[in-house]
């Protein structure tokens, strides 16, 4: 893993169930859309770590990680 | 609920969500809220519909009763206070994200060879069975192990623990006073928490590597558990995490076997295990719904739903809505996509999802290719009368 790491996130809206997790683990990257679904407000907003523990924390496996020297 | 709900929720639900989606049941004195759209927005609004199960028992009680009940079923109140499914935020995030780090799908995913291992050992114990009750034989004694398994606690304490399991949940059951009700709670939640009490005393003083003392050292942003709060959760895990299951594993086997094309097809294609086993929770899902109260005035469908009122979620219906559905009567297992409400929608989603859905993959995989010649050995089968759970009294069954 590099700095220039990016984590590229996709969230499968067929499984988030709006637990809220990942906003709470990582807050600067994860809020809720109008269906109170999870969403992606900045994919640099926390570290990669971060990002990944949201990831591993979600109840329902929704939000999925690629990471990206783009 | 009449004799024709009970065996199928359906007919009662089923009309209300054609005809009256958001219908005022005096009776009840609650809402019953029945489309998709509907519940899965109620659930996603905590701010608006409150979880907290004590408010809900408390609310039932008469003014003048409500000091004498604190007092004398004291346990249950304690209990409820930490109950994460029975409690709103900002506690319930408190504790959610503290078992988080010990309970996440990935860590849920190692239970799985020994779950199998589980399984081909009861069924190792029934095989050479003509007729078996699938439930006392097999939904029973499977999720209770396993759930004693991952406590680190030995299966022989099983029967001890079914014992409070079942007196905490009449307690669930019927409303108001009844004080039979509230010391048959009293009674089962202080035998749960009596047996984990000493348990995690013990955790805490050698920690091994096991689920308990991961909970004891687990911390979110420098907030932990207490001892209180780990034995309640706990207890709850011992609870919730069989008789659900229990539930689960025989409605849909129950399904499955009353619909012969389905079970054979699942016997002829393993790879369709994992779609079938979440039609079975869309279709025959444990839970049938979820109480809440308002938290503020809402207004739903154009009614006025107001501060205070009870509001039950029914998923159950919900689960079969034609506007998100095609065919939703139908059993499909190789519906996909399957977006249920089997296990709730939002901050309340059901903890131990990921373990029942390895449960579930585990035990349907075996009796698939162990007992693809097994069918229904009734022709009539009994639910218990509750209004939130669905679950079967007796499921006879032939093996081969």
């Amino acid at each position: 893993m590099t700095k220039d790491c990016r984590a590229r996130i996709s969230i499968d809206y067929d499984k988030c169930v709006g637990s809220r997790i990942c906003t709470a683990v990582a807050p600067n990257v994860f809020t809720l859309n109008e269906n109170s679904q999870a969403a992606v407000v900045n994919a640099e907003g926390d570290t990669l770590e971060t990002i990944k523990m949201a990831a591993e924390a979600c109840p329902v496996s929704a939000i999925t990680i690629e990471e990206t020297t783009e | 609920m009449s004799p024709e709900s009970v065996a199928d929720p359906e007919s009662y639900f089923g009309r209300l969500r054609d005809e009256d989606p958001v219908h005022w049941n005096e009776q009840r004195k609650m809402w019953i809220v029945t489309r998709y759209d509907d519940v899965v927005w109620a659930c996603r609004q905590p701010q608006l519909f409150s979880s907290d199960k004590l408010g809900f028992n408390v609310k039932e009680l008469p003014e003048k009763d409500r000091v004498r009940y604190e007092q004398k079923f004291s346990p249950i109140y304690k209990a409820y206070a930490n109950w994460l499914s029975a409690v709103d935020n900002p506690l319930h995030d408190h504790i959610r994200l503290i078992v988080n780090q010990v309970w996440t799908p990935a860590q849920v995913e190692k239970r799985r060879a020994s779950i199998r291992q589980l399984i081909q050992g009861l069924l190792d114990e029934i095989e050479n069975k003509d007729d078996i009750d699938f439930i006392k034989d097999f939904t029973l004694p499977l999720p209770i192990k396993v759930i004693l398994d991952f406590l680190g606690f030995p299966h022989e304490d099983w029967k001890e623990i079914k014992k409070h399991s079942d007196s905490w949940l009449f307690y669930h059951f019927g409303g108001g006073t009844d004080e039979v009700r509230w010391q048959s709670g009293m009674d089962g939640i202080e035998g749960l928490t009596r047996y984990v009490e000493p348990r995690v005393k013990e955790r805490r003083a050698n920690p091994t590597d096991d689920y308990i003392s991961g909970l004891i050292k687990a911390e979110w942003k420098g907030d932990r558990l207490t001892d209180e709060e780990i034995i309640v959760h706990c207890a709850n895990l011992l609870f919730s995490g069989h008789e659900t299951t229990t539930n689960l594993l025989a409605n849909g086997m129950h399904l499955l076997l009353s619909n012969r094309d389905q079970w054979d097809r699942l016997c002829a294609n393993q790879s369709l295990i994992p779609t079938a086993v979440e039609e079975i929770i869309r279709m025959e899902g444990a839970i049938k719904s979820m109480l809440r109260y308002a938290l503020e005035d809402v207004e739903m469908k154009g009614k006025k739903i107001h501060k205070g009122d009870l509001v039950l979620l029914v998923n159950a219906a919900a689960n079969r809505d034609s506007a998100k559905y095609a065919n939703p009567q139908q059993v499909d297992v190789g519906r996909r996509p399957n977006a249920h409400l089997g296990f709730g929608q939002g901050i309340h989603i059901c903890l131990g999802a990921p373990l029942v859905r390895v449960e579930a993959h585990e035990a349907y995989s075996a009796l698939t290719q162990r007992f693809p010649q097994m069918k229904l050995a009734a022709d009539t089968f009994e639910y218990h009368a509750i209004l939130r759970g669905r679950a079967l009294k007796k499921l006879p069954v032939k093996l081969k």
